[in-house]
């Protein structure tokens, strides 16, 4: 009996979240799917789990059509899943929390469980028997009376697994299982798992910790913007020049850093990070790192997908959880909210250009930023605004939705200007932008930052973060892998390196 | 699975309920205080298990229990059916008329759903007053059978009370259950309970159906106790003030809604000044709710003793 996903595609309004994917999985099999944020892993996981409907193409078990069946549906017929946050309830024991995992596959009906029928009875003893046996051999029973509150992640994710393996699937679906983990929970969780498919149980994950997935998948699949870019081994899909394109980034060109720059950076950094931690609930992303942005200066924030660049950049902006210090010009910042770091002249442009306003129009959009500056300011900025971005005073009068990528991309600028800020994040600007527009967002980060503006921008694309950046730091896993001179970029395997955590040292 | 801790709050109800009855007995006025608290408590459980353990904030629970205090009204007087029969359709009905009703409106939010149920309520008391000489119309229905036990204050008072422990014993039952582990499920996490193999709409009903018989056998004793059932016996304010109580108790254990009912009935007995006592009414419940936000059950956290067995359970 195999799990197949046949030509899968899935589309939201208007966007192809998945076209025409196919994967399969059989007994004992452990296939892992990869791919950055947005590349469809998450939609292909839920397709075939039954939380996301197919715009067409078919998921069958054992040859039959699970298409028409609901999500509770596919897991009486063995199909178990997991989650990238896993749900948990903080008061609920570790016991409660797997038997809650029984609670599906239970036969007894409402009056078994009001009258206390002996079927009633019978079903939960099997069922809290069950859970126990689960427990010991995840080697937790120890736990059980703990309150999952209490738990760190990398438990808690084994009794997500637990939980999961409650209704005996046939087939166990992870959601990125290693995020958030450390590399000793990493371990524990790809040996039960290995275990797991050595009694049969099918396994499909989807996962962007590139070495988690080496080490444990017979087969990989990677997905770039909902489609299917390689298949085969893990080890042989990395050698791929496709792959490790997709892993680093590049432009058409791929040229390393062009002539060394005019030290715009000098004198004291302007913003000061030290141990910066970020987290997303209980999930620990970003740990203690070190940052200094320069006037002047350009730090370009590399990493894969996952290693925490936007949390990071969430954690400056005072929008992810975070502990640790901010300095801005020596000034503590780090305890202030977030609108009160945009008054100190901290200003964040999320990815995809996530601070427009897309159903209003380009002029309006302006206004908006611009609401609290008046008079000379204003008007200075204006000009400024105009200089800068001629082609977009040319739309004033179009909707934000309707200009290209590139455009939005200088819309967003324009309206962070608008905030004076002293430190610009830029988390990953380029993000869905043809290589044609790469130049002139160049020319306009260069200007930005001439203007004395510090910049943190973090890229997947490193050769584009090269040719701007006057220093490179490397995140890998939540820590810094690599410091280094953006002349670095171009040896290639020693970026990979830095990528995948391997390599901690530091370069001048 | 079947421990001490599932049956502690059935038999505290009895055993307060039996003291209480000791105190009261021949006093009048107690009496029938005790046995409207008891009623009370049965449409607080309603809540307790539609809003309290599966998340579906109903305000109907009036009109259910008046759809029950209605069916078993028009067996008896017009058909000379038994209470007993009576006793079943009142429970029965509200239910049928609960399920359907929940899978349309189960997926609404808090708000749509209180909107829901309450246009409910209103097109139930409509109809009830439109209803002519089958429902009564605007006069209501008089001359129903007492209750089925012997008629005298002390085995009423027995009777409701230890109706309310049954239900509640029931209740604790459900709750230490797989299948009241399956409705915590839906309540806390409806996508989790989806991945865990439930279905979340069918459950959702399910608790909503629960909730509506409970809430019948609540107005099948006031039926049959008052003897008397016009519209506003079980109106809309009544639907509030249930919900009210058993949030003052605390909505999501077993116990607080019986607790609720009998706090909030006694204030409003006991509250002075006839027309201003709806104002120190209002006062108390706005500081129970400011003091324990998750009602009056939550206090017992406070307890050194009760509070370390939190969480825990005697193996």
């Amino acid at each position: 009996m195999r799990l197949e996903a046949i030509d899968a595609s899935v589309r939201f309004g208007g966007i192809q979240a998945l076209s025409d994917v196919s994967v399969a999985v059989g007994p004992g099999e452990i296939t892992a799917v990869v791919g950055a944020n947005g590349s469809g892993k998450s939609t292909l996981f839920n397709a075939i789990t039954g939380f996301v409907t197919l715009e067409k193409g078919e998921i069958r078990l054992g040859g039959q059509s699970l298409n028409r069946l609901s999500a509770h549906r596919r897991v009486h017929r063995g199909l178990s899943r997991t989650f990238q946050t896993p749900r948990i309830d903080p008061e609920q024991s570790v016991l409660e929390a797997v038997m809650a995992g029984g609670a599906g596959a239970s036969r007894s009906r409402l009056w078994d469980a009001c009258l206390a029928t002996p079927r009633g009875l019978r079903d939960a003893r099997d069922i809290e028997a069950h859970a126990w046996q689960v427990l010991h051999d995840l080697g937790l029973a120890e736990l059980a009376h703990q309150p999952m509150g209490e738990m760190p992640m990398g438990t808690v994710r084994l009794i997500d697994v637990g939980r999961a393996i409650m209704g005996k699937p046939a087939f166990l679906l992870l959601d990125e299982p290693a995020a958030g983990l450390s590399h000793a929970e990493q371990e524990v969780l790809k040996a039960k798992i290995r275990h797991l498919a050595e009694q049969g149980v099918g396994v499909l994950l989807v996962e962007h910790n590139f070495r988690f997935v080496t080490d444990l998948a017979d087969t990989m699949t990677v997905l770039q913007n909902g489609k299917v870019l390689d298949q085969g081994r893990p080890a042989e899909v990395a050698q791929r020049p496709d792959f490790i394109r997709l892993y680093l980034g590049s432009t058409g060109t791929d040229r390393p850093a062009a002539a060394p720059k005019p030290t715009r950076a000098a004198g004291a950094p302007l913003m000061t990070c030290r141990g910066l931690t970020a987290s997303h609930g209980r999930i620990k992303v970003c740990f203690d790192v070190d940052l200094e942005v320069p006037k002047h200066g350009v730090v370009a924030l590399l990493g894969a997908n996952g290693a925490g660049k936007s949390s990071l950049m969430g954690a400056i902006a005072g929008l992810v959880k975070s502990g640790g210090s901010i300095l801005l010009d020596g000034q503590e910042v780090h305890g202030l909210p977030a609108h009160r770091r945009v008054e100190k002249g901290i200003c964040f442009v999320p990815e995809i250009r996530g601070n427009i306003f897309p159903t209003l129009r380009v002029d309006e959009n302006l206004e908006i930023s611009q609401r609290r500056l008046s008079g000379d300011d204003l008007g200075t900025l204006k000009t400024e605004l105009e200089e800068l971005f001629p082609r977009l005073h040319e739309r004033l009068d179009s909707e934000a939705r309707m200009l290209s990528g590139g455009e939005q991309q200088m819309l967003a600028l324009a309206m962070a200007l608008a905030q004076k800020p002293r430190v610009l994040l830029l988390d990953e600007p380029t993000q869905g932008l043809a290589p044609a527009v790469y130049d002139t967002l160049e020319h306009v980060i260069a200007r930005i930052a001439g203007q004395g503006i510090g910049v943190l921008l973090a890229e997947q694309n490193a050769a584009f973060a090269a040719r701007l950046a006057d220093h490179v730091v490397v995140l890998a896993e939540g820590h810094v892998s690599l410091r280094a001179d953006p002349g670095l970029l171009a040896d290639r395997e020693r970026l990979m390196r830095a990528y995948t955590g391997a390599d901690t040292e530091e370069a001048a | 699975m079947t421990r001490y801790s599932t049956f502690a709050p059935a038999l505290s109800i009895l055993g307060l309920a039996l003291i209480a009855g000791l105190v009261v007995t021949g006093n009048l006025f107690w009496v029938d205080t005790s046995i409207l608290m008891a009623i009370y408590a049965l449409l607080a459980l309603s809540v307790g298990v539609s809003f309290g353990q599966c998340g579906i904030l109903s305000v109907a629970q009036a009109a259910f229990a008046a759809l029950g205090a209605y069916a078993t009204a028009i067996l008896t007087t017009r058909f000379g059916a038994s209470p007993w029969l009576g006793l079943a359709a009142a429970m029965i009905l509200p239910a049928a008329f609960a399920y359907p009703f929940a899978r349309l409106v189960t997926n609404m939010s808090h708000l749509g759903l209180a909107m829901a149920t309450m246009l409910f309520g209103h097109m139930f008391d409509i109809a009830v007053r439109e209803g002519g000489s089958f429902t009564g119309g605007y006069i209501g229905i008089s001359g129903l059978p007492p209750l089925p036990v012997p008629y005298s204050p002390v085995w009423h008072h027995a009777l409701v009370w230890g109706i309310v422990a049954l239900v509640v014993l029931s209740l604790s039952l459900l709750q230490a259950s797989p299948y009241g582990a399956a409705l915590k499920s839906v309540r806390t996490d409806a996508l989790r309970a989806e991945a865990d193999g439930i279905d979340v709409a069918h459950a959702r009903s399910v608790a909503l159906s629960l909730s509506a018989a409970i809430a019948g056998l609540g107005g099948w004793l006031y039926a049959h106790y008052i003897s008397y059932l016009a519209p506003e016996s079980l109106g809309a304010s009544i639907s509030i003030s249930v919900l009210l109580m058993a949030m003052v108790g605390g909505v999501a254990t077993i116990f607080g809604p019986v607790l609720g009912a009998v706090v909030l009935t006694l204030l409003s007995t006991l509250l002075p000044g006839a027309e201003s006592a709806g104002m120190f009414y209002g006062g108390a419940l706005l500081l129970v709710l400011l003091i324990a936000p998750k009602g009056l059950m939550s206090l017992r956290d406070w307890h050194p003793l009760t509070a370390t067995h939190k969480g825990r359970s005697a193996k």
